[in-house]
């Protein structure tokens, strides 16, 4: 019986692999049946994946506007550095401090309430007549986008600490900024990277955004000058360099946080 | 989330009231008393509704504020709601049977690390600048998280309900996902579809920030370059309170649905 369920969870294991595979050929046949083999769509319209990914390879050595692919992709991940390491800096202490001091914590809420609900994406005319159209504007959208879920996690994760932890530090003689640092904020440690690994998505959002909009470097830009000169492969390169960066951003801080938070079990 | 009530005006109320009250003294002040700060960077506050008062009665750029924001609620909504029709469904499909889930879940691994944002290029190449390039893009970005939220939800039924179920004498697969599987999923679809909601807001700013002839992303953007940051930020309160109505509403829906589920967080 036992090794019948082993044989039979095998097999479904296999299949399910079978029609992974079959299921990703089946898509790139398709689209290369309507574009190269058929002509059912013309190439202004959709690329054949071949055509992408020569594009993918010629643009390692060919500009596309200003700059050569690793250029853009250089820009992006400045800006989004910037973004998140300024966000992050101003929102995790706040955020530890607002869940800590309730006089703050009344005294901050509701102007956080008040601009929490206003899409970090239409802080971008805003930024971009505050700050010009380079660096700045960009850093400060991203930043708005990082800012709000990791402030909010960490506010949470500090609010909401098990009241038996601080309870024990107080027994054992621990003063009230001990029980700050050595207790509260790294119990609250799971809860700020979650908020952070949210806002480093939604930032990667507000990056495109704001590259879309106005820029001339960075992969939001590529995507924008393949739909403006009628080059769609250069925007479906741009969207899936985009789509790796968010992948590896996001291995990253799960990462992270399993090296951090090494007691946390899966 | 404070639960000392002393008397009508807490502590809380105060400190909210003085918070308040102090960011609009310091606006008032720096633009208007000592004018540090010109209007065309931050207008003084009076001016924002002076301006409201304004374009709420005469048309700007091509509508009336209402006008603008009738526009973007029917991209929103229409983008929103196919995307409720076709990735609930679909999500618990893919959480019931294995096999749909081996053919599917591959491709939305493979597209759902790009940001929805991104299409917006490609999209307008596909559809053109009216209304169904923006509906796709919004449909894209509410899509992910319900398909993603209704997989979930099925694939966390408690194998217990589903063993009840069978002992009581279901026999029929329908019947167990239509009696079991998908009432005990809700809470978590439905948390997938206030996901779905803020994305759609997000791109529908950004895609009305790119291409378009009305709506609030329209008008904000015209505002920019006519240098009326009033103009910019009454769109930026429009959205951030017709997002956080909705996402209100979708709260109370949440209660009435799903009674059983107790109240967390905020």
């Amino acid at each position: 019986m036992a090794r019948f369920l082993q044989r039979l969870g095998e097999r479904i294991y296999q299949e399910k692999i079978v029609l992974s595979i079959s299921s990703v050929l089946g898509f790139l046949f398709l689209w290369l049946l309507v574009t190269d083999v058929l002509g059912l769509m013309p190439a202004i319209v959709l690329p054949s994946p071949e055509k992408v990914f020569f594009t993918l390879y010629e643009k390692i050595l060919v500009p596309a506007g200003e700059e050569k692919l690793f250029g853009h992709v250089l820009a992006s991940l400045v800006r989004i550095l910037v973004g998140v390491g300024i966000a992050l800096a101003l929102a995790i202490p706040l955020g530890v401090l607002m869940g800590w001091y309730e006089d703050l914590d009344a005294l901050a809420s509701p102007i956080i309430e008040v601009l929490r609900p206003i899409p970090p994406i239409a802080w971008i005319p805003l930024a971009i007549l505050w700050f010009g159209i380079g660096l700045g504007s960009k850093v400060f959208i991203i930043a708005i986008g990082v800012f709000f879920p990791t402030l909010i996690n960490t506010y949470i994760g500090v609010k909401f600490v098990d009241p038996l932890l601080i309870r024990a530090a107080q027994t054992l003689g621990a003063g009230d900024r001990n029980i700050l640092w050595e207790v509260v904020v790294p119990a609250s440690v799971p809860l700020i990277v979650a908020g952070v690994r949210i806002g480093v998505g939604l930032g990667m959002m507000c990056l495109v955004a704001a590259e879309l909009v106005a820029a001339s470097s960075g992969l939001g830009y590529l995507i924008m000058l393949g739909g403006d000169d009628l080059k769609p492969e250069l925007s479906i390169t741009g969207m899936i360099l985009i789509g790796v960066l968010g992948l590896i951003a996001d291995r990253m801080i799960l990462r992270f946080e399993r090296k951090v938070v090494y007691w946390k079990k899966e | 989330m404070g639960a000392n009530k002393r008397g009508p005006l807490s502590r809380k109320t105060i400190l909210a009231v003085v918070s308040g009250a102090g960011v609009i003294g310091v606006w008032f002040a720096l633009t208007a008393v000592f004018r540090v700060i010109p209007p065309a960077f931050l207008p003084p506050p009076q001016n924002i509704v002076t301006d409201f008062l304004r374009i709420l009665g005469s048309p700007y750029v091509g509508h009336t504020l209402i006008g603008h924001t009738l526009v973007s609620l029917q991209i929103v909504l229409g983008g929103f709601f196919s995307a409720l029709l076709i990735g609930i469904p679909l999500g618990i499909l893919m959480g019931w049977f294995k096999r749909i889930e081996a053919i599917v879940d591959p491709l939305f691994q493979l597209l759902r690390p790009i940001p929805p944002l991104a299409w917006i290029p490609l999209s307008l190449l596909w559809f053109g600048i009216g209304i169904q390039s923006k509906i796709f893009v919004i449909w894209l970005s509410a899509f992910v998280p319900c398909v993603i939220n209704s997989y979930t939800g099925i694939r966390l039924t408690e194998p217990l309900l589903v063993k009840a179920a069978l002992g009581l004498g279901v026999t029929r697969q329908r019947d167990l996902l239509r009696e079991v599987a998908i009432p005990s999923a809700l809470p978590v679809i439905l948390g997938g579809v206030r996901i779905g909601l803020g994305a759609a807001w997000m791109t529908l700013v950004a895609a009305e920030l790119l291409a378009s002839d009305a709506g609030l992303g329209y008008m904000m953007q015209m505002a920019r370059r006519a240098l009326e940051p009033s103009v910019i930020i009454l769109g930026m309160l429009v959205i951030g309170i017709l997002g956080a109505l909705m996402a209100r509403g979708l709260r109370v829906l949440e209660k009435r649905l799903c009674p059983w589920v107790k109240e967390e967080e905020h």
